[in-house]
Parts: structure tokens; C-alpha cells; sequence
């Protein structure tokens, strides 16, 4: 062409603008081929960034409803505690009234048998043995109410001990959900990056000849893909890569960053479990051997006055004047003997009153104890066994937000004169789930934003 | 007329009895037993529990009124039915050399107990910390404790509740009470107390559970549980020094094992026993003592 134009260029006598519009030509080829190939590359860019965004949003919003959850479990765990609370509140109410009734009773009780040493002598006899009398009704009434008191005290013990159990089992519920929740909020933020990448439309419909072998082969079928999809769990990274049919390899890669949930902050009653099993233990022990003491105390007065009763006897044949030597000397005898059997029920009774004073202490300890007052970490299913859980305070997290990272890659095409070649293409996008929602108080209103992603 | 008049006479009785019926104070103007209660009082649930030998119903209520209007209200309307309030908080401080922390007076001060021909009533409230809604919460118990004090059996101090579980889905130990019990579709929580030793009761559901259909995916074998360092006696500084007060305030072991069955359904079973009770040989009552917790789940709920 060039060589006919050469031979022939006398001939024309305008300017030859054929290798000009030649020149042009190709420029507008190669400039048509570049835009296609920026085209594909923004493409792929818009693929990578809707990926991210999806993965992002997806798995915030798992994370959201975790959370979310968390909150609505939370607020029954502390209603549970608080149930409990009250009616366990209510036991100690009925073991301090009996303790309560029953000290009155011993302290009455003592205050007569003191009363009445002080009147063991002949000629207050009498008085002496209708005091001691008094004594002995009103120490006989301390037991039964003391086994009252042992009861609510074994009744509170069993019920504190289920209350433990059930606030442990149900920490464990939650705790169990929201690590489960994690891994289901890891699992769809790839299915999301994944699903959102444009790999689908990539590859070939159906599965590959059983005479394939190569691995990145077999990947370019959908049915491959598929099945890797199902398989996804909740590890951070994966990846897909496959050969087209032009032999190509492509790549998508997936990482989604998500806080870890097994952290948590407890509220617990302000004593251990074991502690308050062994307070309550004690106290009961304690009621126990005031209750024995009582038992004795009241034989003790009841032999003791009748013994004054005897003295009294013998005084009112001492009385008449002259006195008779013989009942006044008896009369004498018997209130002196009566005197001396007063030492110990009065033991007793001072013994009951000290265990039931014990008593009031160590109740009134666990019942401070069950109130919420202490905040403790839980790292693991057993490690605030020791406690009674009264409600989740928080999950310990780094922070509120997921981070979705995904990278295409994929082999340009070789055209001889002419090579494709297409940068690898990366996106990210974080988004935060903590909304409005609190876990204490529980307020179930987290939700998923996407605060930042990637800017070019 | 006059036929007008009647029936607006019997309109107008029709409507003042109506009145009087819905007004809680006098709804039982008739029946001087029945407890009244606040304007705007809502039963949240109730429950029969044995609490120290007595059978008490226990009512829940949420109420928009604070706790001071709430019990003022009762003082007034039960000592107008007859009903005499025991003042448990001014006795208890009358005991000499005993110390009750602000939190413990506050809890006794707002625990009312009355008392009539023996019965007896306690209004109960919960910390107003304790409500998420705003609204005060509180209990009626009701229960005649006086009848008790003098017969009662000795296993009469179990809390046990009167319900029972509405789904078969374990074998009960024999003679074990119900002391807790949480239900929902798919879902049961429970609570047993017997006073049979933990070993067992341990081979009774490793035998019985089988014929239910459970297998044991998972044992964990008896294990103390561990509760650090403490000393019980700085809470007790004046408790008695001797051997059998000494004894009773050292640590109690917690000893507890856990059971996890499965069934061919994919139900799960959690089941854990535990033995932490207060013995005392002498007393005769609790030589030992075990606590049944189940937990079961129905599969993918």
C-alpha cells in the first residue's frame, strides 16, 4: 500500500492523509482495547468493594443480633436472680422471726432462772419456784421454734444451692449462643464475599468430567464452588481459586476479622458459693446445738423448780410460829439444792443464747451475701463455678466492630501482539454493631453500620 | 313511673356492688380474710413452696407505686382487717451484741410479717435496684407457721415445690422434691433434693436414664469444687470455740459431677449432681444429701 502511494504520489496534489488516518486507527484500537481492559479492572474493583460491603454488613448484623440476644437473655437471667432473690429474702425473714421468737423466749428464760437464783433461799422458796417455773415455760418454748429456724435455715440452703446451679447453666446458655453466634456471623460474612464476588457468573454450569484432576481445574465448576461454600466455617481466611477455560487463574481471597466473645464480666453474690454453703452450714449447726442447750435448759428448770417447790413446801410448815426446826432446816436444804441444779440450765440457756446470737450473725452474712456486689471475669464454662451468677455485665470485646477484607486476582488473557494484564484488586469495609444496645442494663437495640472502607 | 324508678333503684344497687367488688380493699368486705391490694397491683405468678415445715402460696406482683406508698398501704388495710404486724427488725436490735449491717436492716425493715388467729402474711420487696421496668416488685406470702411449730416431719424443712414437670423425660429418684422448675416448649430445667448419698443417686440415673433412651455422650467424674482461700470464722467472730462450732464453720467440700446424655432424636440432657449440704450426724436429718440438676433440650431449639 505504502509502495503504490510512493509510485503514484505524483499524482496527488493534496496531502496524504491515509497514514494519518491509519495512525489514528490503531491508536483508537489499542485505545478501545485499554478501555475495555479498565473496564474489566473496575469492574472487578466494584466486585471486590460490594463483596466487602456484604461481608462487612452481613457479619455486623449477626454480631448485632448476638448481642441483641445476649441483652434479651441477660434481662431474664437477672429477673431469674431477682426471683430468687426475693423468695430466698423471704426464707431468711422466717428463719430470723423464729430465731427471733426463739431468743426471746431463752433470754426470758434466763432472765427468770437468774431472777430465780437470786430468790433460791427458805423464805422466798415459793416465789423462787414459780419463777423457775416460768422459766422452764418459757425455755420450753425456744426448741420447736428453733427447729423451725433449722428448717428455713436447710430450706434456704437447698434453694440457694438450685438458684447456683440454674444462674450457672443459665451463663452458660448465653455464653454458648454468643460464641456460636460468632462463628455463624464468620461463616455468612464469607458466604457474603463470596457470593457477592462475581465468581458465580465465572464459572462453568455443572461439575467437572471425572477424568479431571487438577484441583484449580475442577474449581471452575459451579458445582465445586458450591460445595466449597457449604464447607465454610468459621476460620478467618479462604480463599477460591480456579482455571478458567482459556487456562487462567483466578483467585478471590476472604478474611473477615471478628472480636472474640468469650469474655465475660459477671455480677456475682457478694459471697462465694462455698461460703455461703458454709455459713449456712454453720448457722444450722448452730441452731442445732442451741436447741440441745434449750432441750437441757428446760429439764434443767423443771427439775430445779420442783425442787424450790420443795423448799417451798417444807417453808410452809416452817412458817407458822414457832417454826418448826425440822421443816426450816429441809426447807433450807431444798432451796440450797435448788440453788445449786439452777447452775446448769442457766449454763445452758447462756450457751443457747450465745449459739443463737452466732446464729443471727452468720444468717445475716449470707443473707449480705447474696446480694449482687461482686463483678468477676469468666474466660472459660467453670471458671465462676466457685460463684453465684446474678447476671452478665458485659461481654469484654476489643471492640464493637467487624472488618471484612477480600482481594481478587485474576490472570490476564494472551492475544500474541497483544497481553492483558489486571492488578490485583482489594477492598475492605468495617462495620460497627454496637448501636443503641447494652448488655447491663439489658437493652437489646445493637445494630450494624459501616463506618469506614477502603478509598480508592 | 314508679317502674322507671325501680329499675333505676336496681340498675344503680347493681352498680354500687360492682363498685365495691372491683375496690381492693373492699372487694372482700364479706370475707375479712382475703388480702387486699394497691391500685394498679399486677400478679406476675404465683407459687405453692413449703418454706420450714409450712405450706406457703406465694403471689408475685409488679406495682407502679414506689415501695414506701405499697407498704404503708398494707400496714393501713391489714391492721384495719384485724391483722397485727410483728416487729421483727425492732427485736432483732434489741439483741445484745448483735450488729446489723444497713443493707440487712434494709431488707428486714421493708419485710413485713403479720399475723392473725394464728395465719400469717409477710409482704416481701425486692431492692429497687432490682427493677428494669421502673416498677416496684413484690410478694405475698401466705402460710399459717404457728400450726408447725410443735408437729411437722423431718423432712418437712424441703422447699419443695407442689408443680410438676410437664414433660416425662427422666426418671425421678425416688422420694426426691421438687425445688426448682423452669419450662418452655423444648425446654426444661429442674432441681431435685434427696437425702440419699451422691453415689447413689449417681448409679440410679446411670442405670435409670437408659431406659428413657439417653446414652452418655459425656462424664465428668466427682470433682471438689474450688473455692480459693477464706476463712469463714472472720464472719463469725463471736461464734462459739468450740469442737462442734469449730467444725461446722470450716469450708464446706462442694462435690459435684456432671452428666451429659443424648438420645437418638439429637435431644441433649445435662444432669448434674452435687453434695453440699450441711451434716451433722447428731441432728439425724442431713447425714448426707444430694442435689439433682437437669437440664434438658429438645434438638435445634
Amino acid at each position: 500500500m505504502f509502495a503504490y502511494f510512493h509510485d503514484h504520489k505524483n499524482k496527488y496534489s493534496k496531502g496524504q492523509l491515509a497514514p494519518v488516518y491509519i495512525l489514528v486507527l490503531v491508536i483508537v484500537i489499542i485505545m478501545a482495547m485499554v478501555t475495555v481492559n479498565l473496564s474489566k479492572v473496575a469492574m472487578i474493583k466494584t466486585d471486590t468493594a460490594n463483596a466487602a460491603d456484604a461481608g462487612a454488613l452481613a457479619t455486623g448484623a449477626i454480631m448485632a443480633n448476638v448481642f441483641n440476644s445476649v441483652a434479651v437473655q441477660n434481662s431474664l437471667m437477672m429477673t431469674a436472680y431477682w426471683s430468687t432473690y426475693m423468695t430466698v429474702s423471704l426464707m431468711f425473714v422466717i428463719a430470723f422471726y423464729k430465731l427471733t421468737s426463739a431468743y426471746i423466749s431463752a433470754s426470758t428464760a434466763f432472765a427468770d432462772g437468774t431472777t430465780g437464783v437470786g430468790m433460791a433461799q427458805c423464805p422466798t422458796s415459793c416465789a423462787a419456784a414459780s419463777i423457775v417455773g416460768s422459766a422452764a415455760f418459757a425455755a420450753s418454748a425456744a426448741p420447736a421454734l428453733l427447729i423451725a429456724a433449722k428448717k428455713a435455715i436447710y430450706g434456704i440452703w437447698l434453694v440457694v444451692a438450685a438458684a447456683w446451679w440454674t444462674q450457672h447453666m443459665n451463663y452458660l446458655l448465653i455464653r454458648r449462643m454468643a460464641i456460636k453466634g460468632r462463628s455463624s456471623s464468620i461463616k455468612n460474612g464469607h458466604g457474603f464475599v463470596f457470593s457477592n464476588s462475581g465468581i458465580g457468573s465465572k464459572l462453568k454450569a455443572g461439575s467437572p468430567l471425572s477424568g479431571v484432576t487438577d484441583t484449580l481445574e475442577k474449581n471452575g465448576y459451579r458445582d465445586i464452588y458450591v460445595d466449597f461454600m457449604d464447607g465454610i466455617s468459621d476460620n478467618g481466611y479462604y480463599n477460591y481459586s480456579w482455571k478458567d477455560g482459556q487456562d487462567r487463574l483466578h483467585s478471590v481471597d476472604s478474611n473477615v476479622l471478628v472480636p472474640e466473645v468469650d469474655d465475660f464480666e459477671l455480677k456475682a453474690a457478694a459471697l462465694m458459693f462455698p461460703l455461703e454453703i458454709a455459713a449456712l452450714s454453720a448457722a444450722a449447726v448452730l441452731v442445732i446445738t442451741a436447741n440441745t442447750s434449750m432441750l437441757l435448759a428446760t429439764t434443767g428448770y423443771a427439775g430445779a423448780a420442783a425442787t424450790l417447790a420443795t423448799a417451798c413446801a417444807f417453808f410452809m410448815c416452817c412458817n407458822p410460829s414457832p417454826p418448826g426446826l425440822a421443816c426450816c432446816a429441809k426447807c433450807e436444804m431444798w432451796a440450797e439444792i435448788g440453788r445449786g441444779e439452777l447452775a446448769k440450765p442457766l449454763g445452758e440457756n447462756s450457751a443457747a443464747l450465745i449459739a443463737m446470737t452466732a446464729t443471727f450473725v452468720l444468717l445475716i452474712s449470707a443473707l449480705a451475701g447474696l446480694f449482687p456486689a461482686l463483678s468477676i471475669s469468666s474466660s472459660s464454662e467453670t471458671d465462676d463455678l466457685p460463684y453465684i451468677d446474678c447476671w452478665i455485665s458485659d461481654i469484654n470485646v476489643s471492640d464493637y466492630k467487624v472488618r471484612v477484607d477480600t482481594k481478587q486476582t485474576h490472570q490476564g488473557a494472551d492475544l500474541g501482539l497483544w497481553k492483558t494484564t489486571y492488578p490485583d484488586t482489594a477492598s475492605y469495609a468495617v462495620a460497627d454493631f454496637s448501636g443503641r444496645g447494652s448488655i447491663d442494663p439489658p437493652n437489646p437495640r445493637y445494630g450494624s453500620d459501616i463506618v469506614d472502607v477502603d478509598k480508592y | 313511673m314508679f317502674y322507671k324508678l325501680k329499675v333505676t333503684c336496681l340498675i344503680g344497687s347493681f352498680l354500687l356492688v360492682m363498685f365495691i367488688s372491683a375496690h381492693p380493699l373492699y372487694s372482700a368486705w364479706w370475707d375479712r380474710n382475703s388480702i387486699p391490694l394497691p391500685w394498679g397491683a399486677e400478679e406476675v405468678f404465683q407459687e405453692t413452696r413449703s418454706i420450714a415445715g409450712t405450706e406457703f402460696v406465694l403471689k408475685y406482683y409488679a406495682s407502679k407505686q414506689n415501695r414506701k406508698e405499697i407498704a404503708d398501704f398494707f400496714r393501713l388495710k391489714l391492721s384495719v382487717l384485724g391483722w397485727k404486724e410483728e416487729k421483727l427488725l425492732g427485736d432483732m436490735e434489741q439483741i445484745p451484741d448483735l450488729k446489723i449491717p444497713d443493707s440487712v436492716k434494709d431488707i428486714l425493715a421493708s419485710n413485713s410479717i403479720f399475723e392473725k388467729d394464728g395465719e400469717n402474711v409477710m409482704i416481701n420487696f425486692l431492692p429497687q435496684e432490682a427493677s428494669q421496668d421502673g416498677k416496684t416488685r413484690f410478694t405475698i406470702a401466705r402460710g399459717n407457721m404457728q400450726a408447725k411449730n410443735d408437729s411437722g416431719t423431718e423432712d418437712d424443712f424441703i422447699p419443695r415445690l407442689s408443680d410438676k414437670p410437664k414433660v416425662d423425660i427422666a426418671p425421678v429418684y425416688p422420694e426426691a422434691a421438687l425445688i426448682s422448675l423452669s419450662e418452655n416448649p423444648g425446654f426444661m430445667r429442674a432441681t431435685y433434693f434427696t437425702k440419699d448419698n451422691i453415689g447413689q443417686v449417681i448409679e440410679f440415673y446411670k442405670n435409670g436414664m437408659i431406659s428413657y433412651g439417653w446414652f452418655i455422650t459425656e462424664e465428668k467424674p466427682l470433682n471438689k469444687l474450688d473455692s480459693g482461700e477464706f476463712d469463714l470464722s472472720s464472719l463469725c467472730p463471736g461464734c462459739p470455740k468450740n469442737d462442734k462450732t469449730q467444725q461446722a464453720i470450716k469450708p464446706t467440700d462442694v462435690v459435684l459431677s456432671e452428666f451429659d446424655f443424648s438420645n437418638k432424636d439429637g435431644d441433649t440432657c445435662i444432669m448434674v449432681f452435687t453434695d453440699a449440704g450441711p451434716k451433722n450426724e447428731e441432728d439425724g436429718i442431713l447425714k448426707s444429701s444430694t442435689t439433682i440438676m437437669m437440664q434438658y433440650e429438645k434438638a435445634g431449639k
